[in-house]
């Protein structure tokens, strides 16, 4: 097991390596038919590495789990060595030495990362050599993405693996450029270098914070270790006024990173980017970093010293969780754009991790240990789910994109007139354009209603357990006293647990139940390879939620004392199927408000989101067309329920409110008039002043002195009796100052 | 000065004329006698005889008749006084290096004994410096002033064909010996006397090229304003006279056999002097004022230097200016240098010149199109920034903080060095001009562009030459500069740094005013880079104009005179050390007395 | 050259000549290690080749082809800027050989303060006290690295850009003097270095400049001239508050002062350990103004920076390469050679001057970057912007900001050339500087668009490459000394990002399909950068890459510098600065 540490830094190295490697034979052997063939133009090196890394995480998890089981629970801390040393002065004004070093710490969290990035990681290459090398618009520089993607896993593995808030930063900041880059892929698109140029830009706003909470840390500790940051006496021993700043700082950071409000414009133009890139950075891992980094919050909050003290910092966690979840549901209402769909869905479960983060933190920070720990395992399993459900829906939209992209060409082939820039005509993202695909891609259909169903929480499914769990625990911080405000939080994740219900079924029902509105989605086979992979593995995985459940995963990354084991399964599975369902508390009693609440999410997610959904937009499929039996009774069921229930969302549709929400509220208008109104006019008159006033002076010393020199020249007249008058006045001046003196 | 007996090599006092001590104490001067004899007979050496009377025996009487092809070329005169200057710089050099005998030339009897001159390091250095600078400009001249051999058919323009060299080198070694003179005087009477024989003699020197009119023109103003600078002068010296009764620059104490003869010097009346003494003062400074070119004096200088030939033009910013100094460093330094505590009376009036002339000088420089009268304005300058060193020495001995003795000399070293080094790149930078001359005038700054793809040698000397006036380094005028800075400074600091070795502190007002005279010569030396520049990008940048795309003329002895002169403007700058410790004896032998 | 020997006959000679130089410096560059091992004791001489060979090499150089008759110069081109290149290399041998510790096993990270290796001293001006003394410490030699660097990556980068057969030798008489600079430990010597190195870089923007070169390259010798006219006038005085030893009477120093630095630093540090301020508060205060305003003068600060931006926008790409790489160096060396280490007093005294200085420079000078519609330009003003972070290092008087400053003359010493080379090669390729004129570069010339994202993104402090680390340091010791002004640098990250993501987005991307390329320019003439070009940038952004991801190589000296500066010049001020955090 040591030597599995030993090997661990190969996790982020491989990666690293395997970048120029891919790049330079790209470089050397583009437009090569076996390149593009067997190596899939550098996929087929990716793919590979990835394999490795993900056998290597997994035997370090094995390593670890067994290692817990056996007792020892402390986290596994590995040094690799030091980075820069110096020297401070200190209060006393004596030298303190100093050194930054990189290290891997391995603790549950961790962990549960560092499996979810690489077995996604692992996933997302394989679908991308289906979907990107198969694509026209890719031809010959696939190599550039893969290459970017590569760096993009090793920056994730390291910030998962570092062992100090540095490192992390590093590789924060690492993941931050590949996002620039893979969205920016289709450079030549303006709306996707903008779109990149926003995400690099709005998510460096928060980076800032987070640095310059960074700062703070390292003057209050000396050091960016988690051995020494997380020392409860050191955190005694820190001034609780900074810690709080550097907290709030850090959070901000954190909010740029996950797309919660006020920093959320960038997640949906980032789905300029190809559709692996948004499964996979902007779904499953990348924004989940914001979320590691305040779930690591959690020693300063646990920390006697900060008892109380935090309490307002752990509810602005929650607040914007609420505040987002709430609005991100709203706005993904009435998107068309099916990526887009998924990107607002996406910010809206991560603002519920984050609101069950800031319960969490907020029972820690007061005093109820078990509860806080509940929380945190909740909230961590619910990014567990939420990563495999996510990046399997996207990669199924993508699939769906694609194959529509495929029908569309083969279609304009057929018919013969075939111009280049067709994609302008027809939007294969537009779920107005699809419908019926339920027997066109049985798979994509069936994984994308599994992902849906653990989205939106249908119980016994992936998110299911850990929704309840976020929602409870909000609610159960608003009960007690001092957590009054968490009302706020409480009651908006609630409400959206039934709009999460609407939309996502909104858009299942529109992508795959009733008649192909357009002639293309009446054509679209499922055929592309390696696509299928990674959606079956997901749905496996996602489906298995209940088992997970069952292996009291929650309990296990949540609290360091409880461990997975495969052989209380069912009494555990018992266990929480109860408390999921009859909200037991742990003395064994029921919590009636907390069963209310459980049910009420229940119906809210499941019923009534869902039967708005398919009376608005479900539908039969066209005849002849039959449905995997998996999903068929779903379609007939929205078709049974659209007929006979109309509901006229007319008036909803256009109200103002709609029209507000299609412009996402107004935020990226506000940013745009921010930057272009202030900001660059600004700039311009900066500009301006150097140029006319600072350089001016310099230009009007040399312009006075060509002046001056003119008119003492004039005095030069040219005759002998103006020289002789001239000397004769310095004469006089001359006794004159002698005179004064002597 | 301070101390009555000087320590060092005593003096040996000989009578003027006495005996031939007085030839070999005053070698190099008669050789320059004798090159001018020389200039005077050679060139009409002929074949001319006569016949005995009653007899057919004709005698060879060379004066007259058709001369020989050598007396009668052109190069003739030019190298005669060429020879003469080489001779006498030689042996001035000689005297300096080996550690000659310092004379003190005096004349008259017992009581009414003066002193005339005094031939040490002092004199010596400045005599080289004269010679050096009018040798250069006599080998341009070679190439400056060609002439036709003379043709079979005798004609009278074969007769005279040369006449004109000749006055032209008759002159020159005029304003030679007449400098020489002003270097060893003693005597404030001596020193006009040789001023005015030089002076005379380069006012025809800069009207000497008299197809020009403005030649003649600047000539003739040059010479009004400069006499009515000399009388003032001249007014003001035998205002000394009535008021002392003697004209002694420093006093002296001869140990002569009939006892000790104290010959009361100006230096010791000043220490209670009065306003006669002061009005005396003022006029003097007015007429060497003038001399150097201090604003508002400088006026003709322009026009004078405009007008002259190049190489006289060079001579006038050298070799004349230096003169000048002469004389200032002996009124000011010797003369009125009060004893003991507080600063000269001078002090204000001179720092005040000092300033306008560094100032008007570089401002009216960085917008005048002609070369000549950039170089003109630009010595103007340079002027200012010696009296700013000057005035220095005025401080010296100043309040609470005294100035150690070598603070002076050191000053009057760095004053030395700089007009020494001057004369390799200010003089150079002319004679790049007459180069130009040759090829059709140098009067529009237009003459230089495209110098560095035509000739890139002289351009790049002439780069050079500005740089180093400016005071780029490492050359020449940089340490120069350096030296002058360094000597205002060390007076303006005077003993702080013992005083801080001591644990003591001085506050940065502690520092002497002078202080800023050395900003003051930074900034101008800052402004003044402006216009050398120029020429600079004129040169390397600009396009030759249409007419002017051929090469430049040979004039290969002109060449030399720039080669070595940028030579000496680089050497003189990455190893003057040598040439530091001469002037440093140099103005130690200035100070002491005999 | 004699008018009847045939130019082929010449060219031939010539040829044979430079090639032999050029062979000779290569055998030379390769043999060196070996050589040298046994010599390793008594190498201390050994930078006095590295300034004089260079500046002999370019003279010969120069004098050899500037004699040939027309015609045969250009022919010389190549051979000249081959020999050029070999010298360079030949030097670069040297300093890595020193660094890597092939030349004896010296030690940079053990010396005290005021302690060199290689310390060497010869007299030059024995009457004032001039010597010529050299010697390399942990600030001066990377300095020295540097330079020995970039010059030959310059060389390679504008190998065709900048034709002409004085053009490399130029070069070299830069990297000459500017390794006088660096290895002088006599002001004087320093002093005539420094202003040595405004003459190439004069000419250098003169002959290849853009079309307001001769204004630029005026007001680029005037306006740092003036500035060190000052600062020599602070030396000047500053010697003569030494005490004139009749030691050095006796050994004919007239002045019987010298111009050494060590000198001058053993009597501060006297001072200073006996607790007294040296010189005195006022007078330490007033040289401190003089010296610094020469040094900030060539950093350059706002507001004294207004002759960078003209510089740099009309220089050729070399020159910019140089100027920003190593001669705005100078400015921040100086102050540390100098003033920082005689007048600590001085430095407490006005540490909220230069923190006000520091600020503006940084965020003034990262908001106009954003005004500004020339490539060049705005990556000029980014110089600016980044020297502010420099003296915000030195601001902040800690050991840390010391060393994260000097790491960031270092860094930006490797990344600054290379943003200038992408910007001279848009210009050499596409004739134009405009931001906004062209679209979808990456399309054409995808090796420029590589490169210039890179170098964008290594200026703007990206982790894992050079810059960060200098900006994480220095803005460490900030927070600890200034507390929450620490806000406006990081504000300041975000704006740097602003700008060169803008000026990407509007240059190499976009341009849907098609590339959009300046008026007048046909689409066959979009070609990407050169061979040349392409070696350049490539070692550059492997240096890069190489110290941002193990910046140790080179930290610890510079560490090991800052560390010995205060224990031994700041004792008197721990007290302030422990108030200050």
């Amino acid at each position: 097991m040591m030597e599995a540490n030993e090997l661990a830094i190969l996790i982020p190295v491989l990666p690293i390596l395997a970048m120029p490697v891919i790049l330079f034979l790209g470089q050397l052997f583009n437009g090569n038919a076996k390149w593009k063939g067997f190596w899939k133009e550098g996929g087929t090196i990716s793919t590979a590495v990835m394999a490795i890394v993900f056998l290597l995480s997994l035997w370090l998890i094995v390593g670890h789990v067994s290692a817990f089981s056996e007792g020892s629970d402390d986290a596994i801390v590995t040094d690799v060595g030091n980075w820069v040393s110096y020297q401070l002065f200190t209060e006393h004004g004596d030298m303190k030495a100093q050194d930054l070093g990189f290290g891997m710490q391995l603790d549950h969290v961790s962990v549960m990362l560092l499996f979810v990035a690489s077995f996604l990681c692992l996933l997302i290459s394989i679908f991308s050599m289906g979907y990107m090398n198969t694509d026209k618009i890719n031809e010959n520089r696939n190599h550039r993405f893969y290459a970017e993607f590569v760096l993009f896993c090793a920056g994730m593995f390291g910030m998962v693996l570092a062992d100090n808030f540095l490192w992390l930063f590093i590789f924060w900041e690492i993941m931050g450029l590949c996002s620039y880059l893979l969205i920016g892929f289709y450079y030549e698109r303006p709306s996707a270098s903008y779109a990149a140029k926003k995400a690099f830009l709005t998510t460096r706003v928060g980076d800032v914070f987070l640095f310059v909470g960074l700062l703070i840390m390292h003057a209050e500790f000396g050091s960016w270790d988690f051995s020494v940051v997380f020392n409860a006496a050191n955190i005694g021993a820190a001034d609780a006024g900074l810690i709080k700043a550097m907290l709030l700082l850090m959070f901000i950071g954190a909010v740029g990173k996950s797309a919660q409000f006020p920093l959320h414009v960038w997640l949906p133009d980032a789905m300029e980017g190809p559709t692996p890139v948004s499964a996979l950075i902007h779904a499953a891992t990348m924004v989940n970093a914001g979320l590691y980094l305040v779930a690591r919050m959690f020693p300063f909050f646990a920390a006697p010293a900060m008892a109380g003290e935090l309490s307002d910092v752990a509810l602005l966690i929650a607040m914007i969780g609420g505040i987002t979840a709430f609005m991100a549901a709203a706005i993904a209402f009435v998107q068309k754009d099916i990526k887009k769909v998924l990107a607002y869905s996406t910010m809206s479960q991560l603002a519920y991790i984050f609101t069950g983060l800031g319960a969490s933190l907020w029972f820690v920070n007061n005093g109820h240990d078990e509860l806080a720990f509940f929380a945190f395992g909740a909230s961590m399993f619910h990014l567990f789910n939420h990563a495999m459900a996510k990046g399997m829906l996207f990669m199924a939209s993508g699939s769906v994109i694609h194959e529509m992209h495929h029908a569309h060409h083969h279609l304009e082939h057929s018919e013969g007139e075939h111009d280049e820039d067709d994609e302008d005509h027809f939007d294969a993202q537009d779920m107005d354009n699809m419908g019926g695909l339920a027997s066109r891609m049985p798979i994509t259909a069936i994984a994308m209603a599994v992902g849906s169903a653990s989205i939106i929480g249908i119980p016994l499914i992936g998110g299911f357990w850990s929704k309840e769990g976020i929602v409870g625990s909000a609610w159960k911080a608003a009960m007690y006293d001092g957590g009054g405000l968490f009302i706020i939080p409480a009651i908006l994740v609630l409400l959206t647990a039934g709009m999460t219900g609407f939309y996502m079924s909104r858009m299942w029902f529109m992508t795959f139940a009733g008649k192909p509105k357009t002639e293309v989605a009446a054509h679209v086979e499922e055929t592309t390879p390696f696509i299928p992979i990674p959606l079956v593995t997901l749905t496996i995985m996602t489906l298995g939620g209940i088992i997970f459940a069952g292996l009291n995963f929650a309990g296990w990354l949540g609290e360091n004392s409880s461990n997975l084991s495969l052989s209380h399964a069912p009494s555990h599975l018992w266990h929480e199927i109860t408390h999921a369902f009859l909200a037991l508390g742990s003395d064994g009693k029921i919590d009636p408000l907390i069963l209310i609440i459980t049910w009420t999410t229940i119906l809210l997610s499941m019923v009534i989101g869902p039967f708005y959904a398919m009376s608005l937009y479900g539908g039969k499929l066209a005849k002849g067309q039959k449905a995997h039996w998996s999903i068929a009774w779903i379609v007939a069921l929205s078709g049974r329920i659209h007929s006979s229930y109309k509901f006229d969302n007319s008036v909803w549709a256009e109200s103002g409110l709609s029209t507000a929400l299609r412009n996402r509220l107004y935020f990226d208008q506000w940013y745009d008039a921010l930057m272009l109104k202030i900001v660059v006019p600004f700039s311009y008159a900066a500009a301006w002043f150097d140029r006319r006033i600072i350089d001016g002076v310099i230009k009007g010393i040399e312009t006075g002195s060509q002046e001056a020199s003119r008119n003492i020249r004039s005095l030069t007249t040219g005759s002998a009796r103006d020289y002789i008058m001239m000397a004769a006045l310095g004469t006089l001046a001359l006794f004159l100052l002698i005179w004064g003196v002597a | 000065m301070t101390s009555d007996v000087d320590e060092g090599s005593q003096a040996v006092w000989q009578q003027l004329f006495s005996d031939g001590q007085t030839l070999s104490a005053l070698m190099p001067e008669f050789v320059m006698l004798m090159g001018i004899i020389a200039l005077i007979v050679v060139p009409n050496l002929g074949k001319a005889r006569i016949r005995l009377p009653l007899t057919k025996i004709r005698i060879p009487w060379l004066f007259g008749g058709q001369r020989f092809k050598a007396t009668s070329d052109p190069r003739m005169p030019a190298i005669i006084s060429i020879a003469t200057l080489l001779i006498s710089t030689i042996l001035a050099l000689a005297s300096l290096m080996g550690n000659a005998t310092r004379w003190i030339l005096y004349s008259g009897e017992s009581t009414n004994m003066i002193v005339l001159l005094k031939v040490d390091g002092f004199a010596r250095i400045f005599e080289i410096l004269f010679f050096g600078a009018l040798m250069l400009a006599a080998v341009a001249t070679i190439s400056r002033m060609p002439a036709s051999k003379p043709s079979k058919n005798l004609s009278v323009k074969a007769l005279i064909d040369n006449r004109r060299q000749v006055d032209f080198h008759i002159l020159l070694l005029m304003s030679g010996l007449g400098m020489a003179i002003v270097a060893l005087s003693q005597d404030l009477f001596m020193l006009f006397l040789g001023l005015e024989l030089a002076s005379l003699a380069i006012y025809v020197l800069v009207a000497f090229h008299k197809e020009s009119k403005a030649g003649t023109e600047g000539g003739v103003k040059y010479f009004i304003v400069g006499a009515t600078a000399s009388a003032i002068g001249l007014y003001g010296m035998s205002l000394l006279y009535i008021w002392h009764g003697n004209l002694q620059v420093s006093s002296h104490i001869f140990y002569a056999d009939s006892g000790v003869i104290v010959i009361q010097g100006l230096d010791r009346a000043f220490a209670n002097a009065d306003a006669l003494a002061y009005i005396a003062l003022g006029m003097m400074l007015v007429g060497f004022g003038f001399k150097v070119s201090a604003v508002p004096f400088h006026f003709a200088a322009p026009d004078a230097y405009s007008g002259a030939s190049s190489p006289i033009a060079g001579v006038l910013a050298t070799a004349s200016k230096a003169m000048g100094f002469i004389g200032l460093m002996r009124i000011l330094l010797l003369i009125s240098l009060p004893e003991g505590d507080g600063s000269a009376a001078w002090l204000i009036c001179l720092a005040t010149l000092s300033v306008i002339t560094m100032t008007w000088g570089n401002i009216a420089a960085l917008g005048s199109d002609n070369p000549k009268r950039m170089l003109a304005y630009s010595s103007v300058a340079h002027a200012g920034y010696m009296m700013a060193a000057l005035t220095a020495v005025g401080a010296w001995r100043w309040g609470h903080i005294s100035a150690p003795e070598e603070a002076a000399t050191w000053v009057v070293t760095a004053i030395m060095f700089h007009l020494v080094v001057l004369v390799t790149f200010k003089l150079g930078a002319f004679l790049v001009l007459a180069l130009l001359e040759l090829d059709g005038g140098a009067s529009r700054s237009g003459a230089l562009s495209g110098l560095a793809r035509r000739d890139p040698v002289i351009a790049a000397s002439m780069f050079i030459f500005m740089l180093s006036l400016a005071g780029v380094p490492p050359l020449a005028g940089f340490m120069s500069k350096f030296m002058l800075i360094t000597g205002i400074v060390n007076v303006a600091a005077g003993d702080a740094g013992s005083l801080i070795a001591s644990g003591g502190i001085t506050a940065f007002g502690d520092l002497h005013w002078v202080w800023w005279l050395a900003f003051a010569v930074f900034i101008n030396s800052a402004i003044s880079l402006f216009y050398y520049l120029r020429i600079g990008v004129i040169m390397f940048f600009e396009e030759a104009e249409s007419d002017r795309r051929r090469p430049l003329p040979r004039a290969w002895f002109l060449r030399l005179a720039i080669w070595s002169c940028a030579l000496g403007a680089f050497t003189f700058g990455v190893a003057g050390d040598h040439l530091i410790v001469l002037c440093n004896n140099a103005a130690e032998s200035f100070f002491a007395l005999s | 050259m004699s008018k009847n020997m045939s130019k082929k006959a010449i060219f031939e000679r010539e040829f044979s000549i430079v090639a032999t130089l050029v062979v000779g410096a290569g055998a030379l560059l390769l043999s060196f290690p070996l050589f040298f091992e046994e010599a390793v004791g008594e190498i201390d001489w050994i930078t006095i080749p590295m300034v004089a060979f260079p500046i002999l090499g370019s003279i010969i150089l120069l004098a050899l082809a500037s004699q040939q008759p027309r015609g045969m110069k250009e022919k010389m081109a190549f051979p000249v800027k081959a020999a050029s290149l070999g010298f360079s290399l030949f030097i670069l041998a040297i300093s890595s050989a020193l660094f890597f510790g092939w030349l004896g096993s010296i030690d940079w990270t053990t010396l005290k303060i005021n302690e060199y290796n290689m310390n060497h001293e010869y007299t030059w001006i024995n009457s004032l006290g001039i010597s010529w003394h050299v010697g390399l410490d942990g600030l001066s030699f990377p300095m020295l690295w540097l330079t020995t660097l970039i010059i030959p990556i310059t060389m390679i980068t504008t190998w065709e850009e900048n034709s002409g057969w004085y053009h490399h030798p130029l070069l070299l008489l830069m990297e000459g003097s500017l390794i006088g600079v660096f290895v002088a430990l006599d002001m004087f010597m320093f002093y005539v270095f420094w202003e040595l190195t405004l003459i190439p870089m004069f000419f250098l923007i003169l002959k290849w400049g853009g079309k307001d070169r001769r204004y630029a390259a005026q007001k680029f010798f005037l306006y740092t001239f003036t500035a060190s006219v000052i600062m020599l006038l602070g030396l000047i005085t500053l010697y003569f508050l030494q005490d004139p030893s009749q030691y050095l009477i006796d050994r004919g120093v007239l002045t019987g002062r010298t111009f050494s630095m060590i000198d001058m630093t053993n009597n501060a540090q006297m001072a200073a350990n006996n607790g007294s301020v040296w010189l005195g508060e006022s007078m330490q205060n007033a040289l401190f103004l003089m010296l610094m305003l020469g040094f900030l003068v060539k950093l350059p600060a706002v507001p004294f920076h207004t002759w960078l931006p003209d510089a740099h926008v009309q220089a050729p790409t070399s020159g910019s390469m140089v100027l920003a790489g190593v001669m705005l160096k100078m400015g921040a060396y100086g102050m540390f050679r100098l003033p920082l280490t005689l007048f600590p007093h001085a430095l407490a005294e006005y540490q909220y001057l230069l923190l006000a200085i520091g600020m503006i420079s940084l965020v003034y000078g990262s908001i106009v970057c954003l005004g500004q519609t020339n490539l060049k330009r705005m990556v000029a003003y980014s110089s600016v912007s980044h020297m502010g972070i420099v003296i915000l290092g030195i601001a902040s008087m800690q050991p840390l900001g010391f060393a994260g400053a000097i790491f960031m003359m270092f860094a930006h010493g490797i990344i600054s050339p290379m943003l200038f080379s992408v910007c001279g090669s848009f210009k050499h390729h596409y004739h134009t500087l405009e931001i906004g004129s062209t679209r979808g570069l990456a399309k054409a010339s995808p090796f420029l668009g590589v490169y210039m994202m890179f170098s964008w993104m290594a200026s703007l402090g990206l982790p894992l490459l050079a810059g960060f680390v200098a900006e994480i340091t220095v803005l460490v010791a900030v927070w600890m000394t200034f507390g929450w002004w620490v806000l406006l640098p990081a504000l300041v990250l975000v704006i740097t990002a602003g700008y060169y993501l803008w000026s990407m987005q509007r240059t190499i991307f976009e341009g849907s399909g098609e590339v959009v390329l300046p008026e007048g320019m046909a689409v066959e003439d979009a070609r990407d950068i050169s061979p040349w070009e392409n070696i350049g940038n490539l070692l550059m952004a492997l240096l890069i890459v190489l110290f941002g991801v193990l910046p140790w190589i080179i930290w610890d000296m510079m560490s090991a510098y800052a560390n010995a500066h205060f224990y031994f010049n700041m004792g008197g001020l721990l007290n302030l600065v422990a108030g200050g955090a």
